[in-house]
Protein backbone atom coordinates (compact mmCIF):
# COMPACT_ATOMS: atom_id res chain seq x y z
CA UNK A 1 0.00 0.00 0.00
CA UNK A 2 2.90 2.38 0.69
CA UNK A 3 4.55 2.23 -2.75
CA UNK A 4 1.95 3.87 -4.95
CA UNK A 5 2.61 6.61 -7.46
CA UNK A 6 0.17 9.48 -6.80
CA UNK A 7 0.41 10.63 -10.45
CA UNK A 8 -0.53 7.27 -11.90
CA UNK A 9 -4.03 6.06 -12.65
CA UNK A 10 -4.95 2.70 -11.21
CA UNK A 11 -7.68 2.40 -13.85
CA UNK A 12 -9.37 4.23 -16.68
CA UNK A 13 -12.78 3.07 -17.87
CA UNK A 14 -15.66 4.32 -19.99
CA UNK A 15 -18.98 4.71 -18.19
CA UNK A 16 -22.35 3.56 -19.49
CA UNK A 17 -22.92 7.00 -21.09
CA UNK A 18 -19.59 7.00 -22.94
CA UNK A 19 -17.62 9.30 -20.61
CA UNK A 20 -14.06 8.51 -19.53
CA UNK A 21 -13.55 7.99 -15.79
CA UNK A 22 -10.20 7.60 -14.08
CA UNK A 23 -9.14 6.64 -10.57
CA UNK A 24 -5.68 7.62 -9.36
CA UNK A 25 -3.52 5.32 -7.28
CA UNK A 26 -3.54 7.96 -4.55
CA UNK A 27 -7.35 8.01 -4.39
CA UNK A 28 -7.55 4.23 -4.41
CA UNK A 29 -4.85 3.50 -1.83
CA UNK A 30 -4.83 6.58 0.41
CA UNK A 31 -8.47 7.65 0.28
CA UNK A 32 -10.71 4.69 -0.51
CA UNK A 33 -8.65 1.94 1.16
CA UNK A 34 -7.50 4.41 3.82
CA UNK A 35 -11.12 4.66 4.97
CA UNK A 36 -12.18 1.11 4.10
CA UNK A 37 -9.27 -1.36 4.00
CA UNK A 38 -11.75 -4.24 3.50
CA UNK A 39 -12.32 -3.00 -0.08
CA UNK A 40 -8.80 -4.00 -1.14
CA UNK A 41 -10.11 -6.68 -3.51
CA UNK A 42 -13.08 -4.63 -4.74
CA UNK A 43 -11.32 -2.77 -7.55
CA UNK A 44 -13.05 -4.79 -10.27
CA UNK A 45 -16.39 -4.15 -8.55
CA UNK A 46 -15.71 -0.41 -8.57
CA UNK A 47 -14.84 -0.51 -12.28
CA UNK A 48 -17.99 -2.53 -13.01
CA UNK A 49 -20.11 -0.06 -11.06
CA UNK A 50 -18.93 2.71 -13.42
CA UNK A 51 -19.07 0.67 -16.63
CA UNK A 52 -22.38 -1.05 -15.98
CA UNK A 53 -24.26 0.62 -13.09
CA UNK A 54 -27.91 0.16 -12.20
CA UNK A 55 -28.33 3.90 -11.65
CA UNK A 56 -26.42 7.10 -12.27
CA UNK A 57 -27.45 10.11 -10.18
CA UNK A 58 -26.46 13.74 -10.24
CA UNK A 59 -25.85 15.68 -7.06
CA UNK A 60 -28.35 18.54 -7.08
CA UNK A 61 -25.98 20.87 -5.23
CA UNK A 62 -22.61 19.88 -6.67
CA UNK A 63 -23.67 19.64 -10.28
CA UNK A 64 -20.35 18.28 -11.56
CA UNK A 65 -20.66 15.23 -9.26
CA UNK A 66 -22.17 12.05 -10.60
CA UNK A 67 -22.88 9.04 -8.48
CA UNK A 68 -22.92 5.47 -9.78
CA UNK A 69 -24.88 2.76 -7.98
CA UNK A 70 -24.56 -0.96 -8.67
CA UNK A 71 -26.32 -3.70 -6.73
CA UNK A 72 -23.87 -6.16 -5.23
CA UNK A 73 -23.60 -8.92 -2.67
CA UNK A 74 -20.71 -8.56 -0.23
CA UNK A 75 -22.05 -10.01 3.02
CA UNK A 76 -25.59 -8.87 2.24
CA UNK A 77 -27.33 -6.95 -0.53
CA UNK A 78 -26.14 -3.40 -0.95
CA UNK A 79 -25.27 -0.89 -3.63
CA UNK A 80 -21.68 -0.13 -4.40
CA UNK A 81 -21.68 3.66 -4.67
CA UNK A 82 -18.94 5.43 -6.63
CA UNK A 83 -18.73 9.23 -6.55
CA UNK A 84 -17.14 10.81 -9.62
CA UNK A 85 -16.30 14.46 -10.21
CA UNK A 86 -16.38 15.62 -13.84
CA UNK A 87 -14.39 18.48 -15.32
CA UNK A 88 -15.34 20.63 -18.31
CA UNK A 89 -13.76 18.18 -20.76
CA UNK A 90 -16.24 15.52 -19.60
CA UNK A 91 -13.53 13.45 -17.94
CA UNK A 92 -14.42 12.05 -14.55
CA UNK A 93 -12.22 11.41 -11.53
CA UNK A 94 -13.25 8.99 -8.80
CA UNK A 95 -13.48 10.70 -5.41
CA UNK A 96 -14.74 7.92 -3.20
CA UNK A 97 -16.54 4.57 -3.20
CA UNK A 98 -18.37 2.59 -0.52
CA UNK A 99 -21.33 0.27 0.05
CA UNK A 100 -24.71 1.78 0.89
CA UNK A 101 -28.28 0.52 1.13
CA UNK A 102 -30.04 3.42 -0.62
CA UNK A 103 -29.68 6.58 -2.64
CA UNK A 104 -29.03 9.87 -0.88
CA UNK A 105 -31.30 12.85 -0.38
CA UNK A 106 -30.33 15.54 -2.89
CA UNK A 107 -29.42 13.17 -5.70
CA UNK A 108 -31.48 12.93 -8.89
CA UNK A 109 -31.46 9.84 -11.08
CA UNK A 110 -30.36 10.75 -14.60
CA UNK A 111 -29.76 7.29 -16.04
CA UNK A 112 -31.04 3.81 -15.25
CA UNK A 113 -29.99 0.48 -16.67
CA UNK A 114 -33.62 -0.59 -17.14
CA UNK A 115 -34.42 2.38 -19.40
CA UNK A 116 -31.21 2.01 -21.42
CA UNK A 117 -31.07 -1.73 -22.06
CA UNK B 1 -37.66 8.27 -13.52
CA UNK B 2 -37.24 5.35 -11.09
CA UNK B 3 -36.28 5.69 -7.45
CA UNK B 4 -33.39 3.82 -5.94
CA UNK B 5 -34.99 1.13 -3.81
CA UNK B 6 -34.05 1.31 -0.14
CA UNK B 7 -32.75 -2.15 0.77
CA UNK B 8 -32.77 -1.80 4.57
CA UNK B 9 -35.13 0.27 6.72
CA UNK B 10 -33.88 2.24 9.72
CA UNK B 11 -35.98 0.17 12.14
CA UNK B 12 -34.16 -2.99 11.02
CA UNK B 13 -30.89 -1.66 12.44
CA UNK B 14 -29.85 -2.85 15.90
CA UNK B 15 -28.20 -1.13 18.84
CA UNK B 16 -27.19 -4.19 20.89
CA UNK B 17 -23.50 -3.77 20.02
CA UNK B 18 -23.46 -0.07 20.94
CA UNK B 19 -25.40 -0.69 24.16
CA UNK B 20 -22.99 -3.36 25.31
CA UNK B 21 -19.76 -1.47 24.63
CA UNK B 22 -17.47 -1.64 27.66
CA UNK B 23 -16.17 1.57 29.26
CA UNK B 24 -13.04 2.82 27.53
CA UNK B 25 -13.98 1.44 24.11
CA UNK B 26 -11.89 2.98 21.38
CA UNK B 27 -13.44 5.45 18.94
CA UNK B 28 -11.96 5.17 15.45
CA UNK B 29 -11.93 8.57 13.80
CA UNK B 30 -11.22 8.99 10.08
CA UNK B 31 -11.44 12.16 7.98
CA UNK B 32 -11.00 12.11 4.20
CA UNK B 33 -10.37 15.61 2.84
CA UNK B 34 -10.95 14.63 -0.81
CA UNK B 35 -14.53 13.51 -0.29
CA UNK B 36 -14.92 15.72 2.82
CA UNK B 37 -16.22 12.76 4.80
CA UNK B 38 -15.83 11.99 8.49
CA UNK B 39 -16.26 8.48 9.86
CA UNK B 40 -16.70 7.73 13.58
CA UNK B 41 -16.79 4.08 14.50
CA UNK B 42 -16.52 1.84 17.54
CA UNK B 43 -14.95 -0.89 15.40
CA UNK B 44 -11.69 -0.73 13.40
CA UNK B 45 -11.86 0.57 9.83
CA UNK B 46 -11.12 -2.97 8.61
CA UNK B 47 -14.65 -3.98 9.63
CA UNK B 48 -17.00 -3.98 6.66
CA UNK B 49 -19.84 -1.52 7.10
CA UNK B 50 -22.78 -0.30 5.03
CA UNK B 51 -23.85 3.33 4.85
CA UNK B 52 -27.49 3.98 5.77
CA UNK B 53 -28.49 7.56 4.97
CA UNK B 54 -30.55 9.52 7.47
CA UNK B 55 -30.34 12.84 5.63
CA UNK B 56 -28.08 14.63 3.16
CA UNK B 57 -25.21 14.74 5.66
CA UNK B 58 -25.57 12.06 8.29
CA UNK B 59 -25.63 8.31 7.89
CA UNK B 60 -25.40 5.32 10.18
CA UNK B 61 -22.69 2.72 9.60
CA UNK B 62 -23.81 -0.84 10.29
CA UNK B 63 -22.40 -4.33 9.82
CA UNK B 64 -23.85 -6.16 6.81
CA UNK B 65 -24.68 -9.49 8.42
CA UNK B 66 -26.04 -8.57 11.82
CA UNK B 67 -27.28 -5.05 11.01
CA UNK B 68 -25.57 -3.77 14.16
CA UNK B 69 -24.96 -0.02 14.29
CA UNK B 70 -21.24 0.61 14.81
CA UNK B 71 -20.74 4.24 13.83
CA UNK B 72 -21.67 7.37 11.92
CA UNK B 73 -20.56 8.94 8.65
CA UNK B 74 -20.92 12.65 7.92
CA UNK B 75 -20.55 13.90 4.36
CA UNK B 76 -19.64 17.43 3.26
CA UNK B 77 -18.37 17.64 6.80
CA UNK B 78 -15.78 20.42 6.83
CA UNK B 79 -17.27 22.63 4.09
CA UNK B 80 -20.99 22.45 4.90
CA UNK B 81 -21.85 20.52 8.07
CA UNK B 82 -19.46 22.09 10.59
CA UNK B 83 -20.28 25.73 9.62
CA UNK B 84 -23.95 25.04 10.47
CA UNK B 85 -23.16 24.34 14.14
CA UNK B 86 -21.21 26.92 16.10
CA UNK B 87 -20.41 24.58 19.01
CA UNK B 88 -18.99 22.01 16.64
CA UNK B 89 -17.03 24.68 14.81
CA UNK B 90 -15.14 25.45 18.02
CA UNK B 91 -14.08 21.85 18.45
CA UNK B 92 -13.32 21.11 14.84
CA UNK B 93 -10.05 22.59 13.78
CA UNK B 94 -7.92 20.35 11.64
CA UNK B 95 -4.74 22.16 12.60
CA UNK B 96 -5.22 21.11 16.21
CA UNK B 97 -5.13 17.49 15.16
CA UNK B 98 -1.62 17.86 13.77
CA UNK B 99 1.67 17.74 15.60
CA UNK B 100 2.74 21.10 16.88
CA UNK B 101 4.24 20.12 20.19
CA UNK B 102 7.10 17.93 21.29
CA UNK B 103 5.10 16.10 23.95
CA UNK B 104 3.58 13.33 21.84
CA UNK B 105 1.76 11.72 24.77
CA UNK B 106 -0.06 14.95 25.63
CA UNK B 107 -0.87 15.45 21.97
CA UNK B 108 -2.35 11.97 21.68
CA UNK B 109 -4.53 12.64 24.70
CA UNK B 110 -5.50 16.06 23.36
CA UNK B 111 -6.38 14.62 19.96
CA UNK B 112 -8.48 11.86 21.51
CA UNK B 113 -10.29 14.35 23.72
CA UNK B 114 -10.99 16.58 20.74
CA UNK B 115 -12.21 13.69 18.63
CA UNK B 116 -14.64 12.69 21.37
CA UNK B 117 -15.89 16.28 21.66
CA UNK B 118 -16.38 16.49 17.90
CA UNK B 119 -18.20 13.15 17.92
CA UNK B 120 -20.43 14.25 20.80
CA UNK B 121 -21.07 17.57 19.03
CA UNK B 122 -22.24 15.75 15.91
CA UNK B 123 -24.55 13.41 17.83
CA UNK B 124 -26.06 16.31 19.79
CA UNK B 125 -26.50 18.42 16.65
CA UNK B 126 -28.30 15.59 14.88
CA UNK B 127 -30.13 13.97 17.82
CA UNK B 128 -33.52 14.19 16.11
CA UNK B 129 -32.28 12.76 12.82
CA UNK B 130 -30.36 9.91 14.46
CA UNK B 131 -33.34 9.10 16.68
CA UNK B 132 -33.21 6.50 19.45
CA UNK B 133 -29.60 5.40 18.75
CA UNK B 134 -28.42 8.98 19.52
CA UNK B 135 -28.84 8.42 23.25
CA UNK B 136 -26.88 5.17 23.06
CA UNK B 137 -24.15 6.88 21.02
CA UNK B 138 -23.90 9.61 23.63
CA UNK B 139 -23.50 7.07 26.45
CA UNK B 140 -20.86 5.15 24.47
CA UNK B 141 -18.96 8.39 23.81
CA UNK B 142 -19.14 9.45 27.47
CA UNK B 143 -17.36 6.27 28.49
CA UNK B 144 -14.99 6.03 25.50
Amino acid sequence: MGGYDPRKNIFEVTDSRGSKVICTEETWYAKILGARPYMSDWIEDVKKAIINPHYICRDTVKENRYVYYKLQKHGSDSYLKVVVKFDYSDKGIVITAYPTDSGKQGETIIWTRSSNS
Amino acid sequence: MDEIKQLVKTNQLKTSFLSSLPAGSKLFFHFDDLSDTLMLMFVPLETQTIVHYLDRYVSILYTPNKYEIVGLQIEDFDKEFVPMYSELQKEWCLSHFGISDSNVWDLTLQAKEKQLKVAMGIVKAKEKVIGQPAEIFEKALEYA
